[in-house]
């Protein structure tokens, strides 16, 4: 097995073509589909993370995420529990396809290695 | 509305233009050695501008060291410059073009010796028009061989508010001064006619006139310096070896994108405000498709806002790029326009990118400084499989926002200022072996300054209570948390009234996304406090140090502002809180060291309910001593808590995909949820190879000499 590591949390399997999380080895997803569709999904409230400092029934500015402005959507890995990563999307927002390697040369040059 | 007798051509060539037959045959005599050590000095030359820039210029900004310096190549394009604002040198590099284009054979202007220069229009080249820029030919022997520049920002343009940029501006019309290249001095003196204009345009004429000196002394230096390298080693030698500069970028541009996986890597983000008071959700993505050893960078899916201060042009964010490129890309390398040479741009037609000629563009800047922090995530997420993987970090946390202030100063002259702590108290983004700088600097300038409070205290009718503590619970959690920002609490003191505005921040929620699971750090927001309770905290020893103590103990009439805020008055004794970003963390929080969570409480960095509810650390409150067994029980436990109530990615979608976020916050938004995407695509390419006639590109014949003066007859 070849095993590129691409992120913090995340390798690709090139011979297999899968994503897989690199600290438990759990297997997500194929290499060229978004790997977040692998993922288990949790949506956070971000006044956990950033509770307010000014009054919030005084301004909606209130050193924190506004209401209506976002939620965090947080991206586990079903295997371990790790967050391999998180977005704070607008509520109904799609998350990003932030990773589309290009497999092929991937293999390529895991081959060459 | 577009004018047709404007060269938006010339926007479009931010690249190195190609080598001329003169620059080719110069190569040939430059030795390797010679070069290296002449590259150095020349380097060690444009310090030594930077450094008398600094010292002798009186904007907070000039005096902090966002300033840059830099000698461009006879066809405009940067060989070697101190940085500094990075920006600042490639959008120079346009203002060079234009004036070669335009008044190279025009005889009411032409390009002499001893010329001095200066442009602040984005339209010619500049980046906003507090962004000014002043450029003199490099002459040897009556040739001309080159140019020097120097570059920094004023806080005052005498717009329709005080500060430069001002947030309530709808059109160009309201900025202030703006000028499309002009020469304001000749044999080497400042025309007096045309700094009495600039004076008398704007609210802090001292400022600006001891500014224009403190680029003409860096100006200076640089020409002194590049003849004194001509005298030793010849004029072909330093033709030959500014194309050097340019080619070697390009070389260890290609060879470092080479070594990165291809693919495309993608960033979206929300701008929140477009202006003062036009508050709500503004999309933006990133795409960078790398292939082989050059990128490819779209930008798209965004609206382009009516009337607001907001809207950019392409080359300000081609310009933007530098900030990234030079800070975390080629860090190691040496400055030169080469490593722009793999890149192409696109940006989304109709979209804030493509702002129209009369909008006002000012504060696109902060525009282009929440947007570079897509590209960042982007780019570090090329990185992290790469053989570069131990510079990996976060985005810094997007633009800054400043209050600005102006009135009379405690000397009875007109000013206009701000805190350059504020936009310099930035916290970086964290890294992936450790926690992020502290008041790190900004986006644009990773070498400013946070100055003395009595820069401040000394020069402007303001006090600033506490500006020094670091911002507790301000950074994105993390492995790896974000750099600590400033907050400041001021008070208004010796003057009856102050005219303010709180410019180019966020304020709904945070631009800059964590990396690998870290959360953003803190949005920012400002208040004003009159009628307030401060004196008597001063009397009682109850002077408020942090914002959390402001909060609690200041009574009096709060206003919260969001931090793009238009014109207000405050008045003696009026107190105002302004906010600096934190950096954004790296890495799952259950990762995070417990010993670094008990530095964090040692520090006043965070608060006992993040390092128990988010780090899950299990510690002893009094002695801050942490019990690793049982943190590493509870971690287990809260990983399989988040798999417990996590839903699978295909089952969660289908509901996540019905909601919406409210009205309120989609005025400006356009299309939910995809905005303005799948619009037709603006390249940023120049139209023809050569910009100039061959006979002016080769220096077949010289520049006009200019209208003919009386002493000349």
């Amino acid at each position: 097995m070849s095993r590129v590591h691409i992120t913090e949390y995340l390798d690709i399997d090139t011979d297999r073509e899968l994503w897989l999380c690199n600290r438990c080895g759990q297997e997500l997803i194929g290499a060229r589909e978004n790997y977040k569709r692998g993922c288990v999904v949790y949506e956070r409230d971000p006044d956990e993370i950033m509770p307010p400092i000014y009054p919030p029934e005084k301004t909606e500015f209130y050193l924190g995420v506004s209401p209506g402005y976002g939620v965090f959507v947080e991206f586990y890995c079903p295997g371990c529990g790790i967050m391999i990563e998180n977005e704070l999307l607008p509520e109904g927002y799609p998350p990003t396809h932030d990773l589309e390697l290009d497999i092929d040369a991937l293999k390529a040059k895991a081959e060459q290695a | 509305m577009e004018r047709d007798d404007r060269d938006r051509e010339i926007l479009t060539r931010w690249r190195p233009e190609p080598p001329t037959e003169r620059e080719r045959r110069a190569l040939e005599e430059v030795d390797y050695g010679d070069f290296e050590i002449y590259r150095n000095k020349l380097e060690l030359v444009c310090w030594e501008a930077y450094q008398t820039f600094q010292r002798m210029g009186v904007s907070p900004m000039i005096e902090a060291g966002d300033a840059a310096v830099g000698i461009y190549t006879r066809l405009g394009d940067l060989a070697v410059g101190i940085m500094g604002t990075q920006l600042h040198l490639i959008n120079a590099s346009i203002g060079l073009k234009w004036t070669m284009r335009h008044f190279y054979d025009e005889e009411s202007v032409g390009i002499r010796e001893g010329d001095m220069f200066y442009v602040n229009d984005a339209l010619y080249g500049g980046i906003h028009n507090s962004d000014q820029i002043l450029y003199m030919p490099f002459f040897v022997d009556g040739e001309l061989i080159a140019w020097v520049a120097a570059a920094s920002h004023e806080v005052e343009t005498g717009a329709m508010e005080p500060g430069g940029n001002p947030p309530s501006a709808e059109s160009r019309y309201d900025e202030g001064l703006i000028l499309s290249p002009i020469r304001i001095g000749e044999n080497y003196t400042l025309r007096a006619d045309l700094m009495e204009m600039m004076e008398n345009r704007i609210r802090d004429p001292r400022m600006q006139t001891l500014d224009v000196k403190a680029r003409v002394a860096a100006c200076s230096i640089l020409e002194r310096r590049l003849h004194e390298v001509v005298e030793k080693k010849g004029t072909e030698f330093v033709i030959g070896s500014m194309r050097r500069m340019i080619d070697e970028g390009n070389d260890a541009a290609r060879k470092k994108l080479a070594a990165m996986n291809d693919g495309i890597y993608r960033s979206t983000g929300f701008l929140d405000n477009a202006g003062s008071e036009r508050y709500g959700l503004i999309q933006c993505m990133v795409e960078v498709e790398k292939r082989g050893d050059e990128a490819h960078l779209r930008f798209y899916g965004s609206p382009r806002v009516k009337d607001g201060n907001f809207n950019m042009y392409p080359h300000m964010m081609v310009a933007m790029f530098a900030c990234y490129m030079y800070q975390f890309l080629f860090w190691e390398l040496p400055a030169t326009t080469g490593y722009y040479t793999p890149f192409s741009f696109e940006f989304q037609k109709d979209s804030f990118f493509d702002a129209d000629e009369e909008d006002a563009t000012s504060l696109g800047v902060a525009t282009t400084g929440q947007v570079i922090s897509l590209v960042h995530e982007a780019f570090e997420k090329m990185k992290f499989g790469s053989p570069y993987h131990d510079h990996v970090m976060a985005p810094w946390p997007g633009t800054s926002s400043t209050t600005a202030f102006a009135g009379l100063s405690t000397e009875g002259v007109e000013f206009g200022a701000w805190d350059q702590g504020q936009p310099n108290g930035i916290g970086q983004g964290a890294r992936w072996d450790y926690d992020g700088l502290d008041t790190a600097g900004f986006v644009w300038c990773a070498i400013g300054e946070y100055l003395d409070v009595e820069q401040i205290e000394e020069n402007y009718p303001v006090a600033a209570i506490f500006r020094s503590r670091f911002w507790r619970d301000g950074p994105g959690m993390g492995k790896f948390r974000g750099g600590r920002s400033m907050t400041g609490l001021y008070q208004v003191r010796g003057t009856p009234m102050l005219y303010a505005v709180v410019m180019g921040g966020f304020s709904g929620r945070p631009m800059a996304p964590g990396l690998f699971g870290g959360y953003p750090g803190r949005p920012l927001a400002g208040a004003l406090i009159r009628d307030n309770n401060l004196d008597e905290l001063i009397e009682q020893g109850r002077v408020p140090t942090d914002i959390y103590e402001a909060v609690e103990r200041l009574e009096g009439d709060w206003q919260f502002t969001h931090s793009n805020w238009g014109e207000e008055k405050i008045y003696h004794h009026d107190c105002w809180i302004g906010t600096a970003p934190s950096g954004p963390g790296y890495g799952d929080v259950l990762e995070r060291d417990p010993d670094l969570v008990m530095k964090d409480l040692r520090e006043d960095a965070l608060s006992h309910r993040f390092a128990r509810d988010i780090y899950q650390v299990v510690y002893d409150e009094e002695t801050l001593l942490f019990d690793a067994e049982a943190t590493e029980l509870k971690r287990k436990e809260e990983r399989e808590n988040r798999i417990a109530r996590a839903t699978a990615y295909d089952d969660w979608q289908p509901g996540w995909a019905k909601k919406r976020p409210p009205e309120r916050v989609l005025q400006e938004y356009g299309f939910w949820p995809h905005g303005s995407a799948g619009r037709m695509m603006l390249s940023v390419e120049p139209v023809s190879e050569d910009y100039l006639p061959v006979e002016v590109r080769d220096g077949l014949r010289p520049p006009a000499a200019g209208i003919i003066r009386s002493r000349d007859l």
